[in-house]
């Protein structure tokens, strides 16, 4: 029981990280209909300037560690979406009416080179975040063997309070209307007076901004990266975000909440050989959601126009 | 008012083939050629291969898979587990690959076919990391994990090597051309090929060169798709009209041929070839069949020449099945379900039977390909059969051209010969190796939004339709 409990504050943990990031993904393919697989390494490109960042505050500021991780995450969460927006720009803009083909291979382009970048910066070794930060976080024992460390309670609060801006920032201010519109149907948008370029662009702002705030949180979380974290971790939020239902908000966070405790919950159970199949658990569950329910477990079918 | 349709003028494409073919043949040989060289030269070959599998699929039938890499990595690793646990000739594991990829194709994607581009897009990918996974975790115990299996046989190819025959046999071969070319039909084509087949192998045994006997096999395997192909054509009249004249042209080619080969020095070029045979292969024992005719089972080594040859040979069998194909009832259906999968549909193509079929038939391809690596290689690892793998022979296909063969070969020259003979390759400070993966997606994003098409499109049919002078008198 105590081990099943443990794992399940575990899995909530990941699962908050997948969640983040498969905002971003779904809130993409909401307005564009387009899989962004530059998204997995945007997020990663956060981990890596937080760690730059960090490392160098660090050194400079001793013992102010929330605040300096919070001034690091405004900034890397800025730098990150003026970086989705330049994706956006170059890579995707020129080929909105290009058909289905051209835009993912184009996404995947994009993914290759921040890729590249990101490898040679970090001259392809693993690197660390500096382990003095959240030294002194408190942690709240429940029970013996139970305990939810100072992180994790920072990593749930901090996701929680994202997700439920985001869901009220969609669901009840004009901006995020103008969202879902643009989501729904791009022309009708243009005719109700919503510029829809501009909205794009936001997307593409905010997306890969919390990308970046889950980067920085998993390079404190995990405590080392290097520059293949995107690829994995990107392609298995997308599958939670699939799973949730793609383009639909509370469906990427139930989605990535899923993943991560069915991943945990595997990995503690003891089955053999559970720790190096973990990774083949996201793939199987996405083959079973799309053949068993394709539009993900909170999508709605809807018809297709002919 | 007049209109007139004119064809568009298409350059002969066949004679690009035959030029390609020729200088393909002649490459190793090139002064600029080296041992490191023909390697790149043997590699790119493979994905050549690799490239027209996908085309099908990707090309043809306009599928999104970016999991390709599994089934190369299919066939690869079933040569080598049949080669090494079970002692098979390396070659002759090739039908078993294709099997096995093309089966496990089907399987695979059977409950995945009728999804959007975009999820199938995603769930290949899952099938490739899942395939990538399973090597890694030795599934099975086959696998042989992350270090890979070492130690796949080199191919085996056995050579026939013949005493002169006796003249029974000649007489025989006479009396079948001449029933051959009296008939038309499938008896007439092929018989008639045989002949010009068997035409090439009297000189060798008149002039009682055993060696020359493998130079006959090759022009032998030559005239014989030549003369199916020259009878197998509706438009050459003349060969309608006189059945025998492509047979008779085969054979007198031939014979002259020797002719020339005889005067200009036939014993030397029988101690050429001897002497080539043992020093670029492993020559084993003789076995001895009946009636004075031998078998000289000849191996590899690790001169990548004889590979070159070899996959070259596939590719030749692979190019001419894959346009085959796309003229067939098949490329057809393929064609609509890419351009409308709806109307497809209401036209009463079974839209799910075609798309497993594409899929089928370019993974039991690819897995042919696993097996020409594998045996080239002879150390398979599960790093070469990756989603990178996955992604360059994808880039192959769509950035060279989705659909056209001459694209398939662009892409190759463009993502795998290029880096390799770049590799070593300094450009203000950076070291283009190191820079290869943003390369290519740089490359990447550059095509799509400046030529989305490729390199060299899909050259299709076409029809020029220009108004004449309109015609004043109603």
């Amino acid at each position: 029981m105590e081990a099943f409990l443990q794992q399940l504050i575990n899995g909530l943990t990941i699962g908050s990280f997948y969640a983040i990031v498969a905002l971003g993904y779904t809130m993409v393919y909401g307005v564009l209909k387009l899989i962004n697989f530059a998204h997995g390494d945007m997020f990663m490109w956060g981990t890596l300037l937080g760690w730059a960042i960090l490392s160098g505050l660090v050194a400079a500021l001793a013992g102010m560690d929330l605040i300096a991780i919070l001034v690091t995450s405004i900034l890397v969460m800025g730098l990150i979406g003026v970086m989705g927006v330049v994706v956006e720009r170059v890579a995707y803009r020129p080929l909105r009416n290009a058909g289905r083909l051209s835009p993912i291979i184009s996404a995947l382009g994009a993914a290759f080179v921040l890729q590249a970048v990101a490898r040679n910066v970090t001259e392809a070794r693993w690197r660390t975040y500096p382990g003095a930060l959240l030294e002194g976080l408190p942690a709240l024992q429940l029970t013996n063997d139970v305990k939810i460390s100072g992180l994790q309670i920072l990593v749930l609060v901090v996701c929680g309070a994202v997700m439920v801006a985001l869901y009220v920032f969609v669901q009840r201010t004009r901006v995020g209307t103008a969202m879902r519109a643009v989501s729904l149907d791009h022309n009708i948008s243009r005719l109700m007076g919503i510029n829809v370029d501009r909205i794009i662009t936001l997307v593409f702002f905010i997306g890969p901004a919390l990308g970046g705030l889950a980067g920085i949180l998993i390079g404190l979380y995990y405590g080392s990266f290097d520059f293949t974290l995107g690829w994995i971790f990107g392609l298995k939020a997308f599958i939670a975000a699939i799973l949730g239902g793609i383009g639909n908000i509370p469906g990427a966070v139930l989605g990535g909440f899923i993943l991560g405790l069915v991943e945990a919950m595997a990995a503690g159970s003891g089955l053999p050989g559970a720790g190096t199949w973990k990774d083949a658990i996201a793939y199987i569950l996405l083959i079973v959601i799309l053949t068993v329910r394709p539009t993900g477990l909170l999508g709605e079918t809807k018809a297709e126009k002919v | 008012m007049e209109q007139s349709l004119k064809n568009i003028r298409q350059a002969p494409s066949w004679l690009w083939y035959v030029l390609l073919f020729a200088g393909a043949l002649v490459l190793p040989f090139m002064p600029f050629m080296d041992r490191s060289t023909t390697s790149v030269a043997v590699l790119a070959s493979i994905y050549v291969i690799l490239g027209l599998s996908l085309n099908l699929i990707v090309g043809y039938a306009g599928l999104f898979q970016l999991g390709h890499a599994a089934f190369f990595g299919l066939g690869a690793y079933t040569a080598a587990i049949l080669s090494i646990n079970h002692d098979i000739s390396v070659l002759l594991t090739i039908p078993l690959a294709a099997l096995v990829a093309g089966g496990a194709a089907l399987v695979i994607s059977k409950p995945v076919i009728h999804l959007r581009g975009d999820y199938l897009c995603i769930v290949t990918i899952a099938f490739g990391e899942i395939f990538r996974i399973a090597l890694v975790n030795n599934v099975f115990g086959i696998t042989g994990g992350s270090n890979g299996l070492i130690g796949t046989g080199r191919p085996e190819v056995l050579l026939p090597w013949v005493e002169p025959v006796p003249l029974v046999t000649l007489l025989a071969i006479g009396g079948f051309y001449v029933f051959a070319s009296r008939h038309d039909g499938p008896v007439a084509r092929w018989g008639g090929a045989v002949l010009i087949a068997a035409g090439y192998y009297l000189p060798p045994l008149l002039t009682g060169q055993p060696p020359l006997f493998l130079l006959s096999i090759v022009m032998g395997v030559v005239a014989v798709v030549v003369a199916a192909w020259l009878r197998a054509r509706p438009t050459a009249s003349w060969a309608e009209h006189r059945p025998g004249l492509p047979v008779l042209v085969g054979v007198a080619v031939v014979v002259v041929g020797f002719a020339v080969v005889m005067l200009a020095g036939g014993e030397g070029v029988a101690t050429a070839i001897e002497t080539g045979i043992q020093e670029n292969f492993k020559v084993g024992d003789p076995i001895e069949l009946v009636a004075g005719l031998t078998i000289v089972p000849v191996r590899f080594s690790r001169d990548a020449r004889p590979y070159y040859y070899l996959v070259l040979f596939f590719i030749v069998i692979t190019i001419l099945g894959a346009r085959r194909l796309q003229n067939s009832r098949l490329g057809r259906a393929w064609l609509y379900v890419r351009e409308d999968e709806l109307a497809a549909e209401a036209m009463g193509i079974n839209t799910t039977r075609v798309k497993l079929a594409a899929f089928a038939i370019g993974s039991a391809w690819a897995g042919v390909a696993g097996v020409l690596y594998a045996s080239r290689f002879t150390v398979i690892s599960p790093e070469s059969f990756d989603f990178l793998q996955s992604v360059i022979i994808f880039c192959i296909v769509v950035l060279g051209g989705s659909g056209s063969i001459p694209g398939v070969m662009v892409g190759t020259l463009g993502m795998v010969v290029l880096p390799e003979l770049l590799r070593d390759v300094e450009i203000a400070n950076f070291n283009i190796i190191e820079w290869r993966d943003g390369l290519m997606g740089g490359a990447m994003v550059l095509m799509m939004v400046l030529r989305p098409a490729g390199i060299i499109p899909e050259r299709r049919q076409g029809v020029v339709i220009s108004a004449v002078a309109a015609d004043t008198s109603e």
